[in-house]
C-alpha cells in the first residue's frame, strides 16, 4: 500500500510534528509513505474568502501535483491522506463547486477524490486498524472539528483510535461538537465573536478535566492552543497524528 | 424606527460584551436546541422527512409561477381577494388602502416576519392607523420600540426585569415581577384591542395552492383572535410560502413545530380558506391575501442560492448556530438573523447593503444539520462570499479591500510555485523573530494579524518545515525504519 | 396593482426559465411526477398505533400539554364530569356548539338545570363573557394530543377561543394515529367534492407563551384551561 501525504500548508509551515506523526504511524502499519514535494496549499483560504479565481489556480495546481503522484504509483492500493478534515473537505466537497465549469479538471478531480482520505478515517476505514500501537499516559478530550464531523461525517473514527491507545483515558467535553470559533479568515474578520466562541470552548475543555486536548485539524488547534497559551492554562494541545505516534518513551 | 444600516462587526462586538444578553442567549439557544433534539429524535425517519420537505419545496419553487396562479385562483374561489406587492412600500400601501376603504382606525397584528420586513407598523402609524402587536413577545418589542431578535422568540434579549420595568413605565402600572402577572396584564389590555379592532393582520406560515388555504402556526391564540374577531383579515405572505397540496402539510407541520420549539405540535394551527361563509356564525367578512415579492424573484433567478427560498422560518438554525449564540439577532442588522439572516438579508436587501453577512459565519455547518428543509448553508454562504468579491458591494472599504485582493494574489503566486513557497516561509521564519514571545509563540503581530493576537497567541513558523524534515524521515522509514523497536 | 401582478409573474418566470413569456400551462418538463403525498404517508406510516394503544397515547399526550382529560363511560359519568368541572371553576355561563352530536348528549339542559346561563348570541363581546366554551372535535390526533375543529354554521370558531375555559367532548372513534392519517381523510373529503371549511383549527393544549425568559405561562390569549372528555 502506498500513501501520498498531503500534509497541508499549515502543518508544513507551522506544525511539522504532525506530518512526522503521520509518517511514523503509517510506516509502523507498513504503508509505503511518500511526500510529493511540489505540494503547497489546497486553496481553501481564498475559496472561503470569495476569491475563487485565485483558489482555482491553486486547486488546479494541486490536482496536477497529486494527479502526477498517483500516476507514478504502480501500487494498486494507492491513497492520498491528509491530517485535516477541513482541507480534505475542500478537496472532496468544494473542488466540485470551484471547478464546475471545467470538465477536464473535474475528471482529474474524480480520480483524486476517490483516493483521498482524512487521516483518522483512513486508519479505521481503509487500514482497518484502531490500535496503532501507541501509548499515552494522560486524560484526553476530543474536539470535533466542524468540517470533519459535518462535511465528511467522521465522528467515531478518531474516538476509536484514541480509545485504543494504551494508558489513555478519553473524557468527552460538553459541547464537543461546537465550533471553536476559528473558521479561517472569520477569526480575523470578526475576532471578538471568534474569541467569544473560543472562550466557551476553552471552558468546556477545562471543564472536562483532561490534561490534553486532541483534534483532527490544526486550524482548530492553533486557535484553541493560542488561547490556552495566552491564558497559561496547562492543557496540552495535540493533533491526533501526534498522539498516535506516541510510544510512551517520549517523556524519557 | 427603521433599519438604518447593517454593521455586523460593530454590533456583534457590542453584543459579546453585553453580559445580560449573553445569559439570555445561552438560555434560549440551550433550551430550544435540546427541545428540538429530543422532538426530532422521536420521529422515525426524521432525516428522510427532512429530505422530503426539501424536495417538495424544491419542486414548488421551481414551479412557482404555476403555483402562484393556482393559489390566486383558489383564494378567489373561496371568496378571498388577492393582491400582489412588488416591494415593501407597495405591500404597505395595499394594506393601508384596504383599511381606509373600510374606515379602519385600529388593527391588531399577529406575529409576522413579513410585516416586520416591510415595516408595516411604521407605515400604518404614518397613515393614522393604530397597529397593536398581539404576540406577547412582539408586544414587548413594540412597547420598547425595538426590533425582534429571534424569528420565533422576538423578545428573547429582554430579561424579566426589563419587561417588568417596561410594562410599569409604558402602561402606567406597578412593577410586577411574575411572568404570570405580566402575561395577565397583556391579556387584558389586548382583549379589548381585539374586540374593538377593525382589522386583523397576520402573516402566513404556509399558503396551500391547491385549496387557497393559508396556515398560521402559533402558541398563544393571538393569531386565532386576529383572524377571527375583526371584520377584516389581511394576510401578508412572501411568494415563497407556497405549498402545492393540502397533504403536504403533514410533512411541513411535523417538521416545523419540532424544529422550532421542540413541541410535537404547536398549540394552535389555523387553516384559513377565504372569509367566513354565509352560514358561518363568526369569522371575518373579508379576507385579503397580499403576496409579497420584495426581492424574492431575484433570489429565484440565482440557481446557486435559490434554495434560500425553501426556508420555513423555524429558527432552528439560529438556536444551533455558535455565532448567533454569541451575537444575538440584532447584530444581523435586519429582520432575519442567524444563518438564515446571513443568507437572505443580503439577497433581499441587495448584496451591497449587507456584504459582511455572508462572512459572519465560521462555516461550521451546524445549521444545515438541523434545517428541516436541509438548506446547504455553508455552500450558499460561500457562493455569496464569491458574489460579494465579484461585485462592487464592498467599494466603501477602499484601501483595505485592495490590500486584501493583492494579498490573495500574492499568496496565489507563492503557493503555485513551490520554490517561492519554500523561500517565502524561510523568509517569514526570520521576519517573525522580533514577535516571538513565551513558549516560542507570537504574542503580538501587526495588523491584520493583531486581530488574532489581541486575545490569542499565534504559532511560530517552524525552523524546519515538514518538507525539510521529510528529507531525513524518508531515509529512516521503510522496512521498519522509523518504526523500529516500537512494536 | 394589476401591473404588479404581471411584473412579479414576469420576474418569477424570468428567474426560473430565463424567459419572461414562458407559457403558463407548460409544465411538462418541470414536474418530477412524484407523488409526495404518498411518500409522506409511507414515511409517517411507521407510526400507526394499534387501536387499543391509540386512546392511551392520546391521553398521555394531552397530559403532556397541560390538558385535563377524563374518559366517560356512559352518559351518567359524562354528566358528572361536566357538572363537576363547572362547579369547581365557579362557572356561571356557557357557550356551546350547536352540532348534532353535542346536542344529542343533552348538555344544554343539564347545565341550565345546574343554574348556568347559556349565551346564544353571535356577538363576540358576549361570547367572550361566557365562563366556558363547549365544543366537540371533528377529529383528534393521538400522536400529538391534538383536537381538530372544523368550522361550519353550527360550530363557530369563537367558542373554543374566547372563553377562559375550553371543554371539548371527543368521541373515541374520531381519534386517529397521526397527522398524516388525518390529511388522508381530509384529502378524501376534498376529492369527493366537499369544500374546505373556512377555518380548520388544531388545538393542542391551552394557550401558552414562553416569551418572558422562556417561562411557560398559560392562557395568554386563548383559553387558560383545556379539558377533554372522551366518550364512547
Amino acid at each position: 500500500m502506498r500513501v501520498y501525504l498531503f500534509v497541508t500548508c499549515l502543518v508544513d509551515t507551522f506544525f511539522p510534528g504532525v506530518g512526522e506523526g503521520m509518517v511514523k504511524v503509517l510506516d509502523r502499519l507498513g504503508a509505503d509513505v511518500e511526500f510529493p514535494e511540489a505540494q503547497t496549499c489546497c486553496g481553501q483560504p481564498a475559496f472561503n474568502s470569495g476569491y475563487r479565481e485565485d483558489a482555482r489556480a491553486v486547486a488546479e495546481r494541486f490536482l496536477t501535483v497529486f494527479g502526477n503522484a498517483l500516476k507514478e504509483s504502480r501500487d494498486e492500493e494507492t491513497y492520498i491522506v491528509c491530517p485535516s478534515g477541513s482541507c480534505t473537505t475542500m478537496l472532496k466537497v468544494y473542488y466540485k463547486e470551484l471547478l464546475s465549469n471545467n470538465p477536464e479538471q473535474l475528471n482529474k478531480l474524480e480520480i483524486i477524490t476517490k483516493k483521498t482520505y482524512e487521516f483518522s478515517e483512513f486508519l479505521i476505514n481503509v487500514m482497518k486498524t484502531a490500535d496503532v500501537g501507541a501509548r499515552y499516559d494522560g486524560v484526553v478530550t476530543y474536539h470535533d472539528s466542524c468540517h470533519l464531523l459535518r462535511e465528511l461525517g467522521v465522528k467515531d473514527e478518531p474516538r476509536r483510535l484514541i480509545e485504543a491507545v494504551r494508558g489513555i483515558e478519553l473524557r468527552e467535553m460538553e459541547m464537543h461538537d461546537a465550533c471553536c470559533g476559528f473558521g479561517g479568515t472569520f477569526s480575523i474578520k470578526f475576532p471578538r465573536v471568534s474569541v467569544s466562541m473560543l472562550d466557551e470552548k476553552i471552558d468546556c475543555i477545562v471543564g472536562s478535566g483532561a490534561d490534553t486536548v486532541v483534534s483532527s485539524d490544526m486550524g482548530c488547534l492553533m486557535n484553541i492552543g493560542g488561547a490556552l497559551s495566552r491564558r497559561n492554562i496547562p492543557v496540552k494541545v495535540m493533533h491526533i497524528a501526534e498522539l498516535l505516534a506516541q510510544t510512551g518513551s517520549e517523556r524519557g | 424606527m427603521g433599519y438604518e444600516r447593517i454593521n455586523f462587526e460593530a454590533d456583534s462586538g457590542r453584543a459579546v460584551d453585553d453580559e445580560k444578553l449573553q445569559r439570555a442567549l445561552v438560555n434560549v439557544t440551550n433550551r430550544f436546541r435540546s427541545a428540538r433534539q429530543k422532538a426530532s429524535s422521536e420521529v422515525p425517519g426524521w432525516d428522510e422527512l427532512r429530505t422530503l420537505g426539501r424536495e417538495i419545496k424544491k419542486e414548488t419553487i421551481e414551479n412557482l409561477d404555476r403555483y402562484l396562479l393556482m393559489l390566486e385562483e383558489n383564494v378567489m374561489k373561496a371568496g378571498g381577494q388577492v393582491h400582489w406587492a412588488r416591494d415593501g412600500e407597495e405591500a404597505c400601501a395595499i394594506i393601508i388602502e384596504i383599511a381606509r376603504k373600510n374606515g379602519v382606525k385600529s388593527a391588531v397584528k399577529s406575529k409576522s416576519m413579513a410585516t416586520e420586513e416591510v415595516e408595516l407598523n411604521a407605515a400604518l402609524e404614518k397613515a393614522g392607523i393604530r397597529a397593536v402587536e398581539t404576540d406577547l413577545g412582539e408586544y414587548i418589542i413594540q412597547l420598547a420600540g425595538e426590533h425582534p431578535s429571534h424569528i420565533i422568540a422576538p423578545a428573547v434579549h429582554k430579561t424579566k426585569d426589563d419587561i417588568s420595568r417596561l410594562f410599569s413605565e409604558k402602561l402606567g402600572i406597578p412593577y410586577l415581577s411574575e411572568p404570570e402577572e405580566l402575561t395577565k396584564v397583556a391579556r387584558e389590555r389586548m382583549r379589548s384591542e381585539f374586540l374593538s379592532a377593525g382589522m386583523g393582520i397576520s402573516g402566513a406560515n404556509f399558503a396551500v395552492a391547491e385549496t387557497g388555504t393559508i396556515v398560521i402556526v402559533e402558541n398563544e391564540g393571538n393569531a386565532r383572535l386576529t383572524t377571527t374577531v375583526p371584520r377584516i383579515h389581511v394576510a401578508l405572505a412572501g411568494i415563497e410560502k407556497i405549498i402545492p397540496r393540502y397533504n403536504d402539510l403533514s410533512v411541513f407541520l411535523t417538521l416545523l413545530a419540532r424544529s422550532a420549539t421542540g413541541q410535537k405540535s404547536s398549540t394552535y394551527v389555523s387553516f384559513i380558506t377565504g372569509p367566513r361563509r354565509k352560514t358561518d356564525k363568526d369569522g371575518p367578512e373579508e379576507f385579503h391575501l397580499v403576496l409579497l415579492d420584495n426581492g424574492r424573484s431575484g433570489i429565484l433567478a440565482n440557481e446557486q442560492t435559490r434554495e434560500s427560498l425553501y426556508c420555513i422560518r423555524c429558527g432552528a438554525c439560529l438556536n444551533n448556530c455558535p455565532v448567533y449564540r454569541k451575537v444575538g439577532g440584532h447584530s444581523y442588522g435586519w429582520v432575519y438573523s442567524g444563518p438564515i439572516g446571513a443568507i437572505i438579508n443580503p439577497q433581499l436587501l441587495g448584496i451591497d447593503k449587507a456584504p459582511e453577512l455572508p462572512f459572519a459565519s465560521s462555516l461550521c455547518g451546524a445549521c444545515r444539520d438541523v434545517c428541516p428543509v436541509k438548506i446547504d448553508f455553508p455552500r450558499v454562504l460561500l457562493e455569496l462570499r464569491h458574489e460579494v468579491k465579484e461585485s462592487k458591494a464592498e467599494k466603501g472599504k477602499g484601501m483595505e479591500l485592495l490590500i486584501e485582493r493583492l494579498s490573495f494574489r500574492l499568496w496565489r503566486t507563492i503557493v503555485t510555485h513551490e520554490k517561492l513557497y519554500g523561500t517565502f516561509s524561510t523568509l517569514m521564519y526570520y521576519l517573525q523573530k522580533p514577535f516571538r514571545g513565551k513558549g516560542g509563540n507570537l504574542g503580538s503581530l501587526p495588523y491584520p494579524f493583531s486581530r488574532w493576537t489581541r486575545d490569542r497567541d499565534f504559532p511560530a513558523i517552524a525552523r524546519t518545515p515538514f518538507r525539510e524534515r521529510w528529507k531525513k524521515l524518508e531515509k529512516e522509514i521503510g522496512q521498519g525504519g522509523a518504526g523500529k523497536g516500537i512494536r | 396593482m394589476k401591473d404588479s401582478r404581471e411584473e412579479i409573474l414576469r420576474k418569477v418566470k424570468l428567474g426560473l426559465y430565463g424567459d419572461p413569456k414562458h407559457k403558463d400551462g407548460d409544465i411538462s418538463s418541470r414536474d418530477s411526477g412524484r407523488d409526495f403525498a404518498k411518500e409522506a404517508e409511507e414515511l409517517l406510516r411507521d407510526r400507526i398505533i394499534i387501536a387499543d394503544k391509540l386512546l392511551e397515547q392520546f391521553i398521555k399526550e394531552l397530559l403532556n400539554v397541560n390538558t385535563g382529560v377524563r374518559e366517560a363511560h356512559g352518559k351518567e359519568e359524562l354528566r358528572d364530569f361536566i357538572t363537576g368541572l363547572v362547579h369547581e371553576n365557579g362557572v356561571s355561563s356557557f357557550v356551546m356548539w350547536e352540532s348534532e352530536s353535542l346536542n344529542s348528549l343533552g348538555l344544554k339542559e343539564l347545565l341550565k338545570g345546574e343554574g348556568l346561563r347559556q349565551i346564544i348570541s353571535n356577538d363576540k363581546n358576549e361570547i367572550a363573557e361566557a365562563g366556558i366554551g363547549i365544543t366537540g372535535a371533528d377529529y383528534a390526533i393521538a400522536d400529538t394530543g391534538t383536537l381538530v375543529l372544523l368550522t361550519d354554521e353550527s360550530k363557530p370558531r369563537s367558542v373554543s377561543l374566547l372563553p377562559p375555559i375550553h371543554l371539548a367532548i371527543v368521541r373515541k372513534s374520531d381519534i386517529m394515529t397521526d397527522i398524516s392519517e388525518l390529511f388522508i381523510i381530509l384529502k378524501q373529503r376534498l376529492d369527493t367534492g366537499q369544500s374546505v371549511p373556512s377555518c380548520m383549527t388544531f388545538v393542542t393544549g391551552p394557550s401558552r407563551t414562553a416569551d418572558i425568559e422562556l417561562n411557560l405561562t398559560l392562557g395568554v390569549h386563548g383559553p387558560k384551561e383545556l379539558h377533554v372528555i372522551i366518550t364512547e
